[in-house]
């Protein structure tokens, strides 16, 4: 990827940052929020996808000074809203066959942070076929393994059976995809890959399925404005070893992303209201903070795991 | 006429859709075991007619192409292309050719209507499709010499797929067997920029422009090439989303036959 493309897919994660860590404070958990909260999209989930996207900076390590410290006040926000992983742990407990405690747990574990007692469960949770098991959407049954994964680099699963099962796994008619088989198909390849760590973790047949489709996908969500797929679609596009979509996108979502760094997540107006423009746009902060970290990792040869 | 209302533009959409009717008809009668003949109507009556027929160009070969039929000076749609290309002559027709015919003036302001819709297409778009009617005119025993274009595709196939695919779904009546050219060759090299304009208009629920692509997917795959996509569902899911358009069903047709024989 030429230099010109790479300072624009960092400038793009850079100002996202910036604007989410300038932004914090409308994610806050509500006071008295306690781990039988009835709305996970509130505040819950964002603040996980927060501390994805403020682990991804600091494990990558190619943001500049300023970058990999506003990403580890963010980290360290998130893991103080969960009361340093207690609110997690709680709700593991509570719910044993709920999986997004540990899901979450495993963001802070990528950025640093241990929680002992929610190691332990984890690890026990690990051996349970029950757990294994759990009824969900096969994209999301990789997101548990690749969090299991994380929290224990020592865990083992079938992987060729877990990507089998979703839908890009089956290399489908790629001219079915809708918007929400969109989403289902780049989380595939993120818990796969561990978000471009493992690149060599996608299936071959997969890989050039990709490599095929892919620009066609990124074309036709770039058309109608859908930022925030598109850059879900470049995160997907530096999970490969080689990069196959349309640079460009970058030049794209560059002009698309305002001054104070929100990236608005489709063409529809951007909310006045400080705490509402948060809320609609958060998910979009987190995908280009990704996006440009991996992308830029995957350029500099900085990523990959063993 | 029931169109007698209509404007120049309608009644001539409607002439291109009844001679898409008239080569599907001819799909099914030209297809069978005994190579019978289309049905025995006569084409060009009208103007109109004969603009379509220009339009359609190679497509209303098509079924004796597919069938492999012998093609001959009676066939009446060799008649009445023959009829149309003296009544629109293409620009590239040479300068003897152009010289030996009676225009009057009526037929004159036909020929500029019909060159001004064509050129909406691109020079080159026209150039090659002029050149895959007279081809196949000539072989049914009417002479009609028309020179490949100069311009025989955009350059950069793989990086340029969105614009290349779009221009060869304009080219999608040369998709046929036995014509052959440096479009045709073009074809074989990019069936994967092929594939990729084919999943963008079915995603953008452009099935015309889709079917018209898949055809020269379908074309390569008669050949023995390998198509990126299964072109059977492909051309079911046009059939069932895509539309009235006989036009479109005839790419969609033509395309089905051409997949027929590997595509299981």
């Amino acid at each position: 990827m030429n230099p010109e493309v790479l300072r624009t897919a960092h400038g793009v994660g850079s100002r996202a940052l910036a604007w989410l860590h300038d932004s914090r404070q409308f994610g806050s958990l509500p006071p008295g929020t306690d781990i039988e909260f009835t709305d996970p999209d509130n505040c819950y989930k964002p603040l996980g996808e927060t501390a994805l996207a403020a682990s991804m900076v600091l494990r990558e390590g190619v943001a500049g000074p300023g970058e990999l410290s506003a990403a580890q006040d963010l980290l360290d926000f998130t893991w103080e809203q969960f009361r340093a992983g207690d609110f997690l742990f709680e709700r593991q407990v509570r719910h044993p066959m709920m999986t997004d405690p540990l899901e979450t747990y495993a963001h802070f574990v990528r950025g640093g942070h241990r929680h002992a007692s929610m190691d332990e469960v984890a690890a026990h949770l690990s051996t349970l076929d029950s757990f294994r098991a759990v009824e969900m959407m096969p994209n999301r049954r990789l997101a548990v393994a690749n969090a299991q994964r994380v929290i224990n680099p020592g865990y083992r699963c079938d992987w060729a059976a877990l990507a089998a099962d979703t839908w890009l796994g089956s290399t489908p008619e790629p001219w079915m995809i809708d918007w929400m088989t969109g989403y289902s198909m780049t989380h595939a390849v993120f818990h796969l890959t561990d978000w471009g760590a493992r690149p060599d973790g996608l299936p071959e047949p997969v890989v050039e399925y990709l490599r095929t489709w892919l620009p066609v996908w990124a074309d036709v969500w770039q058309e109608v404005a859908q930022w925030d797929l598109l850059g879900e679609l470049l995160i997907v596009d530096a999970c490969l070893r080689e990069s196959v979509c349309d640079p460009a996108s970058w030049q794209r979502l560059a002009q698309a992303q305002r001054e104070d760094g929100l990236l608005p997540r489709d063409a529809e107006a951007v909310s006045d209201d400080p705490a509402r423009a948060f809320k609609d746009h958060e998910h979009t902060a987190v995908v280009a903070i990704v996006a440009g970290t991996v992308t830029l990792a995957r350029s500099l040869g900085s990523t990959r795991a063993a | 006429m029931p169109f007698a209302e209509a404007s120049p533009q309608e009644e001539f959409s409607l002439a291109v859709e009844r001679m898409a009717v008239r080569a599907l008809d001819a799909l099914d009668s030209v297809g069978g075991a005994g190579l019978t003949a289309a049905p025995a109507t006569v084409l060009g009556a009208s103007t109109a007619d004969l603009a379509a027929v220009r339009i359609l160009g190679a497509d209303l070969f098509a079924p004796y192409l597919l069938a492999g039929a012998t093609l001959h000076s009676g066939l009446a749609e060799a008649v009445a292309m023959a009829d149309a290309f003296r009544l629109f002559p293409p620009e590239q027709l040479s300068t003897q050719q152009v010289s030996t015919q009676q225009l009057n003036e009526q037929q004159l302001n036909e020929q500029q209507l019909s060159a001004r819709q064509l050129s909406l297409q691109g020079p080159s778009v026209v150039g090659w499709r002029d050149w895959a009617a007279a081809e196949v005119l000539s072989r049914c025993g009417h002479p009609a010499v028309v020179r490949p274009p100069a311009v025989v595709t955009p350059d950069g196939v793989e990086s340029r797929w969105q614009e290349w695919s779009l221009w060869m779904a304009k080219l999608s009546p040369l998709a046929v067997p036995g014509l052959d050219s440096p479009v045709h060759e073009s074809a074989r090299r990019g069936l994967r920029a092929l594939g990729r304009g084919t999943v963008r208009a079915m995603l953008r629920r452009d099935y015309r422009t889709a079917a018209r692509i898949a055809r020269w997917l379908a074309l390569g795959q008669s050949s023995g090439m390998e198509s990126p996509l299964r072109l059977e569902p492909l051309f079911q899911h046009i059939r069932l989303f895509g539309g009235p358009s006989a036009r479109t069903a005839l790419d969609v047709r033509v395309g089905e036959r051409l997949a027929r024989a590997v595509d299981r």
